[in-house]
């Protein structure tokens, strides 16, 4: 079982958001890393990038494999975790924490009603 | 899907299980990189048992091979492993294989998974007389590859491994395990040997390829791992580790479009002797060809098979094996390039997405202790 923590959103692709304010910091699931494994490299998005929901937010590739990242709301990237530039197994370490992607404010806060809560998103993974 | 007989213990070890060439193995246990690490600091042992064993007898056997073989067997006395080539009358490749001379006049050809049916219906094809017995599912063979590997095997088996060289194998008693090993097919090995043992692997490591009977896998396996010093490794790592050493992949390394020319290593065609697709390789020494070359990315980012090589903005070539080098910590990729540009220090790109992360052809080895 991997851990879903209650107080975050999911997206079917697997992305968790993080809401205080008009931010949304973003990142990949439990579920994700331990599918894709252990990451090697993960190209991060730039501070000041504009995207719309479902555009591709960043791409994780671990040794097996290579994802995109989607942008689980849409608005503008505030903040990027530089750190796993250096140090992308930080993702599969604390997927929830240490390993988050990115900061976005968001444009279209009413997006955050279409994605799925800590249930939904067990029942989508088959846990 | 077919598992081998040491599928329970890949379960019980965290394996996660995936498809390959028909057959239901592990990928990885702990991890790849980890496992990656562990052989290449340590010692672990793979199931590989999924590769072919042909066991080939007959008259005239090792002139006859060699008629199929880029790099001929019958200079082989007994107890010596030779690696080499089957090639099409195209001079395509068909398998990389190794073959050994297991005893007097018998010879065992290691095929991968997906090939066995291809290679032992050419052997058959193209000899005559000959006895091709498939063994895959009498064996289980075990690589035990690392550092500590020697230390670890001679627990198990009664003959003195340091006398045994690379590329070399023998029939030994298996301490504590049974004693048969194909009684039917060995009869002049000598009563109670278990195993055959050969100082062989693909991962560029000190190590030993284990036959035994299907009965011995799960104790053999077990008595491994319970030493402490030998942990599981699956498919993930042999695969990081094999392009480490730019070992090729059948099947993604080559495809059935290419020759021994362009894939290399050199030294495993030996033009002095007559073999199949011979007289291609001699027309196409004298043309331009595209050749695969080994090659470190300067950039960010994973080469991954099917991405374009690129000079001067123009693709030039494909990645064929890429991934992230866990010992050196760059990109690393084999792929094909004309031969004209295929120098070592030649500057190339690989294109990851659109951009064209700069690279260099390089020596192989990528990774040198």
């Amino acid at each position: 079982m991997s851990e879903v923590p209650a107080e975050l959103r999911y997206t079917k692709d697997h992305e968790w958001t993080r809401v205080e304010g008009d931010m949304a910091t973003v990142g990949i699931t439990d579920h994700a890393q331990g599918e894709l494994t252990e990451f090697v490299y993960v190209q991060l998005p730039k501070e000041g990038d504009r995207l719309s929901k479902g555009d591709v937010l960043a791409i994780v590739e671990s040794v097996k494999n290579t994802a995109d990242v989607y942008a689980p709301v849409s608005g503008e990237v505030v903040a990027v975790n530089g750190p796993l530039d250096d140090d992308p197994s930080q993702i599969n370490r604390s997927p929830y924490d240490n390993g988050w992607i990115a900061r976005i404010k968001m444009s279209e806060p009413g997006e955050l009603d279409k994605l799925m809560d800590a249930s939904a998103y067990r029942k989508h993974i088959g846990e | 899907m077919k598992r081998t007989p040491l599928y329970q213990e890949h379960l019980a070890a965290g394996a996660r299980m995936v498809g390959f060439a028909g057959w239901e193995m592990p990928i990885q246990y702990s991890g790849i990189i980890d496992e990656h690490f562990q052989v290449r600091k340590q010692c672990g042992v793979f199931d590989v048992s999924h590769m072919g064993d042909l066991l080939i007898r007959g008259p005239q056997a090792a002139a006859q091979l060699d008629w199929l073989l880029t790099n001929p067997i019958s200079k082989a006395p007994v107890g010596k492993a030779v690696y080499g080539h089957l090639l099409d009358v195209d001079g395509q490749i068909i398998d990389d294989v190794i073959t050994y001379h297991i005893s007097d006049g018998q010879y065992l050809m290691v095929p991968n998974a997906s090939n066995v049916d291809r290679v032992r219906e050419w052997v058959t094809g193209n000899t005559k007389g000959l006895e091709v017995l498939d063994l895959s599912t009498r064996l289980v063979c075990l690589a035990v590859q690392g550092p500590l590997a020697e230390e670890v095997m001679q627990g198990m088996v009664s003959t003195d491994l340091s006398t045994l060289k690379r590329f070399r194998g023998r029939f030994a008693f298996l301490s504590g395990g049974s004693s048969q090993f194909l009684p039917d097919l060995f009869v002049n090995e000598g009563e109670g040997v278990g195993c055959y043992i050969a100082r062989t692997g693909y991962t560029g490591e000190d190590g030993f390829e284990v036959l035994v009977e299907d009965r011995d896998a799960a104790w053999l396996w077990n008595r491994l791992l319970g030493t402490g010093k030998v942990r599981p490794v699956g498919l993930g790592a042999r695969d990081t580790l094999r392009l480490e050493m730019g070992y090729l992949l059948s099947g993604t390394d080559f495809d059935g479009s290419q020759t021994s020319l362009q894939t290399g290593p050199s030294w495993v065609v030996k033009m002095d002797h007559p073999f199949i697709g011979r007289d291609v390789l001699i027309l196409q020494r004298d043309r331009k060809y595209d050749v695969l070359v080994a090659i470190k990315l300067g950039g960010k980012g994973v080469p991954r098979h099917g991405y374009a090589i690129a000079r001067a903005g123009k693709e030039v070539g494909k990645v064929t094996s890429g991934n992230m080098s866990p010992c050196l910590k760059e990109g690393v990729a084999l792929g094909y390039v004309p031969q004209r540009i295929s120098a070592v220090g030649t500057e190339l790109a690989v294109m990851i997405r659109g951009e064209a992360v700069p690279a260099r052809i390089v020596e192989l080895p990528f990774y040198r202790k």
